[in-house]
């Protein structure tokens, strides 16, 4: 964009929205910027919704310090963005007020993914803290919980369930636990953490219909089985936010089509970040590391700024304990490295994808280097735990 | 004795583990009065800071150190070990560090009090 840009409107005030506002300070902008949010909450970071809140802890991290909110930047909390103007460059919020914008970024995220089948009310989503902490107020007194989907979140509120002490059941479409993000080999770790601790995993499970109330819940499966528990959760992914951007005619595909740095390839004053922005040819990311790094680039681009070398993509996932971390795009690699019993390096045609693993936070980190850097490895001393991974580059 | 010149500064000087456990490339966790301290060799000499990343709940100890930059195992924030200045995102606030010495082989550290 040339021309100068003087108020950036902000729509969506999560984990994504709250970093893009906090950059653009930092890197010094002094114009307005305004933040729209439909939840209650000023931003805040969202892994501990399926761990810590679920175990007691008060609230998540904050994105920053309340008062830095309402001393730099005009925070619009429980509030919706009903529709775009991009001709005259303006939003129309629920109260029917009109903000006008030089920029403006889409952060609006995703919401649950439903069941294609008829599925009860009382089943408990988490996307939001009030979600989270809704489930947490039920926990009390219940002793049982059927978690449908295997995925991470599901896995993880599986896990924070377990650990307080209910019998737990994880229900998986798929022929395996974490089929769309993570390894075969690094799932089977996971797999086996849960068995260890107790949580019944069934995988390849069709369900009919989930029926119930807060008394408790019914899942039907396709050949007749019922199960019952107290309380059920659904965790089966999510689907972007992109009715505002579609009805203003901005192009999306699973997801808000944007550039490298995150502008829509249609509009250059519209940007869209976190787990709604599909860039091209890279498509969505649903991870903690992607919502703040998409807000910096973001704000980068928007400022006319030059981009900052990317970093590998990469997530975790605190599941009793443990941290499974994985980064890079493993599951495009033609040959798998175990390095120890729980710790795996990716690659293609001999140099480094990706890498997984249950702890090691330092191998993970060195992985992290070599994946950007797209080194060859020698798999033989790769494999090899005692030998420092920066010495298993091949020549 | 390798003096850093923190002589005169008020506190106690505890010794917490032998110099040459403090290898380059290895952070080393220890306790000393409740607090958790981090222990980093850089370029032969030894710095300490807090262990816990002023960010979220993770022990630097765990992370990658990279000359003289240590790298949070959780979020991937970045701090100058020597100065504990928070060099990159998530992190907001410094890590505080401590004046260390080596004495007869043994590291200390100045703590408050």
């Amino acid at each position: 964009m040339r021309e100068a840009i003087r108020r950036v409107l902000i729509v969506g005030a999560g984990h994504s929205g709250g970093a893009h506002a906090l950059a653009l300070r930092e890197l010094g902008f002094v114009g307005s910027i305004t933040l729209v949010g439909h939840e209650a909450h000023a931003p805040y970071e969202r892994p501990s919704l399926s761990k810590g809140i679920l175990q007691g802890e008060e609230r998540p991290l904050p994105l920053a310090e309340p008062w830095r909110w309402a001393e730099a930047f005009d925070l619009r909390l429980s509030t919706l963005a009903t529709a775009i103007d991009r001709v005259a460059r303006e939003v129309t919020l629920c109260d029917g007020r009109r903000l006008p914008y030089d920029a403006l970024v889409l952060a609006t995220g995703g919401r649950p993914r439903s069941l294609s089948v008829p599925c009860a009310a009382a089943v408990h989503r988490l996307s939001t803290l009030d979600e989270a902490r809704e489930l947490r107020g039920r926990m009390v007194g219940a002793r049982s919980v059927i978690v449908i989907g295997g995925g991470v979140i599901g896995l993880e509120v599986a896990a924070s369930l377990r650990a307080a002490g209910l019998s737990t059941t994880v229900l998986e479409a798929g022929p395996r636990l974490l089929g769309r993000n993570v390894p075969p080999d690094a799932a089977e770790w996971i797999a086996a953490l849960h068995a260890q601790e107790g949580v019944a995993i069934r995988t390849g499970v069709a369900i009919r219909a989930v029926e119930g109330d807060e008394g408790g819940v019914t899942v039907r499966l396709e050949g007749g089985e019922v199960l019952e528990a107290d309380l059920a959760v659904l965790g089966i992914g999510i689907l972007p936010r992109t009715e505002l951007a579609e009805a203003a005619g901005l192009p999306c595909r699973d997801g808000v089509l944007v550039d490298a740095g995150y502008a829509s390839i249609d509009d250059p004053h519209v940007f869209a970040i976190g787990d709604v922005a599909s860039r091209e040819g890279v498509g969505r990311q649903e991870t903690w590391f992607h919502a703040g790094g998409s807000a910096r680039a973001a704000a980068r681009a928007l400022l006319g700024l030059p981009p900052e070398p990317a970093d590998v993509p990469w997530f975790w996932s605190d599941q009793f304990g443990r941290t499974l971390r994985v980064a890079g795009a493993p599951m495009t690699a033609d040959t798998v490295v175990p390095r120890g019993a729980a710790f795996s390096l990716h690659l293609r045609y001999g140099r480094i994808v990706g890498a997984a693993g249950l702890d090691s936070p330092r191998d993970f980190a060195i992985a992290r280097r070599l994946i950007a850097a797209e080194a060859r490895l020698d798999a033989g001393r790769a494999a090899e735990p005692g030998t420092d991974l920066r010495k298993a580059v091949a020549a | 004795m390798e003096s850093q010149g923190w002589e005169n500064q008020a506190g106690t000087w505890r010794r917490v583990v032998d110099a040459a456990e403090i290898l380059e490339d290895e952070p080393l966790a220890v306790e000393a009065d409740g607090r958790k301290i981090a222990l980093y060799r850089v370029d032969g000499d030894v710095h300490a800071t807090d262990n816990v990343c002023t960010h979220a709940y993770a022990l630097l100890s765990d992370g990658l150190l990279e000359g003289c930059q240590i790298e949070c195992p959780l979020h991937n924030a970045r701090f100058d070990v020597r100065t504990g200045r928070a060099l990159s995102s998530p992190a907001e606030r410094d890590l505080r560090t401590y004046p260390v010495r080596v004495v007869d082989g043994g590291v200390e550290i100045l703590l408050p009090g």
